[in-house]
């Protein structure tokens, strides 16, 4: 039998090789995928970098506290709510209550027991610095010596790893509840996410691309709804999409409709899933860069952490 | 174990609002464990009072449909300043919390 004879079993182990390498780079990184026409972005200038006015219109509503005041009336309104982005809902500024002061207090507790056991914790989470405020408004940003880029919630991940020999993956309610304390030490500080660095740069770069490529069953991008040529200020699932300007501004935010803290990355698995889309497990690479791009969208607006949405 | 209260009373003229953020998992009893498939153990407040200088101005029977770290708003008349602020539940394990603020 042909089978049985020792060159033929190796030409066929050979030939199935290349059957499953050769389309290999076809259906990688050059694979088809349609993409969403990309609007005029200017990345330098953070929260105003939106490039045609109709993209970026409703920012003169939220930009800051005396526009937000002024146009107060609309809250509850559902023609004009969308418009002012949900930011009355960041209640750190109004020192209200609501569910994510309680996220923060068991985030705070946390932290202290942590940090009390073992004080590298505190250190590495500052990269050297024992005060922690106003660190977590220039992440995400690239760490030289871990040669990737870090968001708050990968930092986390990794001085528990390191300092405490403890697990907190991303996503893990201990990991958010410390990085929703760790970054409400920078509340009402302006994001400041370095685009002068070359690695956020690149990775701001591949972010936007995600941002307009197509996915999943329905074939949408973040684009098709938070775009003005898409869906943006209009009705979709009974809600209004907004503009992605100064949105990552709020995370890890205490989502309602959970009744959880929720990461910006777990947003982004949430909002993959209701588009048919396989969502990502949080602190994949491609997520980093899709945050990377967010938060560069946010630059110069406030951190808003506690809030609730 | 029982998460801490946090009770705010803001007096406008002889009308005080009493705002009350309650950190509690208020399980219904209907929900199944997807890996288990068991249902989860009801674990919600029932009985919940509120009083202002040890009267009570509001006593509630709450169940499950009150939602996760329930929030309770309401406006008392004839308060003054320094008034005492009290809070009590009791839930359907028979935990208790209770909490005290004062009004300003």
């Amino acid at each position: 039998m042909a089978g049985n004879h020792p060159f033929s079993l190796r030409a066929l182990a050979l030939m199935s090789l290349f059957a499953v390498a050769a389309p290999g780079p076809a259906a990688g990184a050059d694979a088809y995928r349609e993409t969403y026409p990309s609007a005029a972005i200017d990345p330098s200038r953070g929260i105003a970098g939106a490039g045609d006015a109709g993209f970026g219109s409703t920012l003169q509503y939220w930009q800051d506290e005396k526009s937000l005041e002024h146009h107060r009336q609309w809250i509850g309104d559902p023609e004009h709510e969308w418009k002012l982005n949900w930011k009355f809902l960041d209640f750190d500024r109004s020192d209200d209550m609501h569910p994510g002061y309680l996220a923060l207090e068991a985030g705070e507790k946390l932290f202290k027991l942590w940090a009390k056991r073992e004080p590298a914790f505190r250190t590495c989470l500052g990269e050297g610095k024992t005060d922690l405020k106003g660190l977590a408004a220039t992440y995400p940003k690239y760490d030289p010596k871990l040669k990737r880029i870090m968001t708050v919630e990968s930092r986390v991940e990794h001085c528990a790893q390191t300092a405490l020999w403890e697990t907190f993956k991303q996503g893990s309610p201990a990991n958010n509840q410390i990085s929703l304390y760790f970054k409400s030490l920078s509340a009402r500080a302006p994001i400041r996410v370095d685009t002068g660095s070359a690695e956020i740069m690149a990775s701001y770069r591949r972010g936007e691309k995600l941002f307009y490529a197509k996915v999943g069953q329905f074939n949408f991008s973040c684009a098709s709804c938070h775009t003005s040529t898409g869906l943006l200020g209009q009705r979709f699932r009974g809600q209004v999409p907004t503009t992605p300007f100064g949105d990552a501004a709020h995370f890890p935010t205490y989502r309602l409709a959970l009744g959880d803290i929720e990461s910006l990355q777990q947003r982004f698995m949430r909002c993959n899933m209701q588009a048919r889309t396989k969502a990502l497990p949080p602190g994949d690479p491609a997520y980093t860069d899709l945050e990377v791009f967010y938060t560069v969208l946010s630059n110069d607006y406030p951190v808003s952490v506690p809030s609730a949405r | 174990m029982a998460e801490p209260m946090k009770i705010r009373a803001q007096l406008s003229g002889d009308l005080v609002a009493i705002k009350v953020l309650i950190g509690h998992i208020m399980e219904t009893g209907q929900r199944k464990d997807p890996r288990t498939g068991q249902l989860i153990p009801a674990h919600f407040i029932k009985q919940l009072s509120v009083g202002l200088n040890g009267k009570t101005v509001i006593a509630a029977q709450w169940g499950g449909a009150i939602s996760k770290d329930p929030f309770l708003g309401l406006k008392v008349k004839g308060a003054k300043a320094g008034d005492k602020v009290s809070v009590h539940w009791e839930d359907s394990k028979g935990e208790k919390s209770s909490a005290e603020a004062t009004v300003g």
